[in-house]
């Protein structure tokens, strides 16, 4: 069932508030919110090689469906490609250019991901490896820590 | 690991863990592996079990899961943060 446009972005809003605190303590950028698209962008660094990643996020249908995350490429503004993507030791950012986890839209069957086996968009916060990635900010700070742990990072994908 | 609260004995150490999902200020024995933290943690919040789970300290540094956490000299009071990098699938 389709989630009303004024209570996705009700419950974006509140979730983008509560990344401020992050946002001043690792220097992510945090673009406006297009209330029309229920989309926005975070630019962060990687503190390892001062690489920059520009992560998009489009909320349509939040929190019935995950989040459509993808990344953009910051010299050419290029969306889902795999220069604009992070790499680290194991799949998480797949090769694929997807974040591959339940809590990205992009990983799935029906929208062209490699998890045919994840039917139901609307069990993403209860699937058994979700884990604690069911907020905005929770996303945001996994995907920091990726870029930020030398045991984990290893660079721009190409 | 000591699930009932109190401040003050030699050999506990109450600390504030912050999650995504709020906080949460509980006692620990101070040789408590950071493993059993993160565990306990995770089970008071309802986390799945296939998270990939990290405990962090104010500064920053990762808190490596063998260790205890009298070795990280932390004191009551102390915040320590709950992170998950989330499991690649």
């Amino acid at each position: 069932m389709a989630v009303d446009k004024a209570v996705s972005l009700s419950i974006v809003k509140s979730e983008l508030d509560e990344c401020r605190g992050d946002a001043d303590r690792y220097h992510w950028e945090i673009s406006t919110l297009d209330e029309g698209t229920l989309s926005f962008k975070v630019k962060m660094i990687s503190p390892i090689d001062k690489e920059i990643f520009i992560v998009s996020f489009k909320c349509d249908n939040y929190r019935e469906w995950p989040p459509y995350i993808d990344f953009v490429d910051p010299i050419s503004g290029q969306e889902g490609i795999k220069n604009a993507y992070p790499l680290s030791s194991d799949g998480f950012f797949h090769p694929n250019v997807l974040i591959c986890h339940p809590c990205s839209r992009k990983a799935y069957g029906d929208f062209k991901g490699p998890h045919g086996d994840w039917r139901n968009l609307a069990v993403w916060e209860t699937h058994p490896k979700t884990g604690a990635l069911k907020n905005i900010r929770a996303i945001l700070l996994a995907i920091y820590e990726r870029i930020s742990q030398p045991e984990i990072y290893r660079g721009r994908m190409k | 690991m000591n699930h009932e609260h109190g401040h003050g004995h030699d050999q506990e150490l109450t600390i504030v863990i912050e999650t995504t999902q709020g906080n949460w200020e509980e006692t620990f024995a101070k040789t408590d592996k950071v493993s059993e933290v993160i565990e306990a943690t995770r089970q008071h919040f309802g986390f799945s079990q296939e998270g990939n789970y990290q405990l962090k300290l104010a500064n920053g540094e990762t808190m490596r899961p063998e260790r205890t956490l009298v070795s990280y000299h932390l004191k009551d009071g102390d915040y320590l943060t709950f992170v998950d990098l989330g499991v690649a699938v």
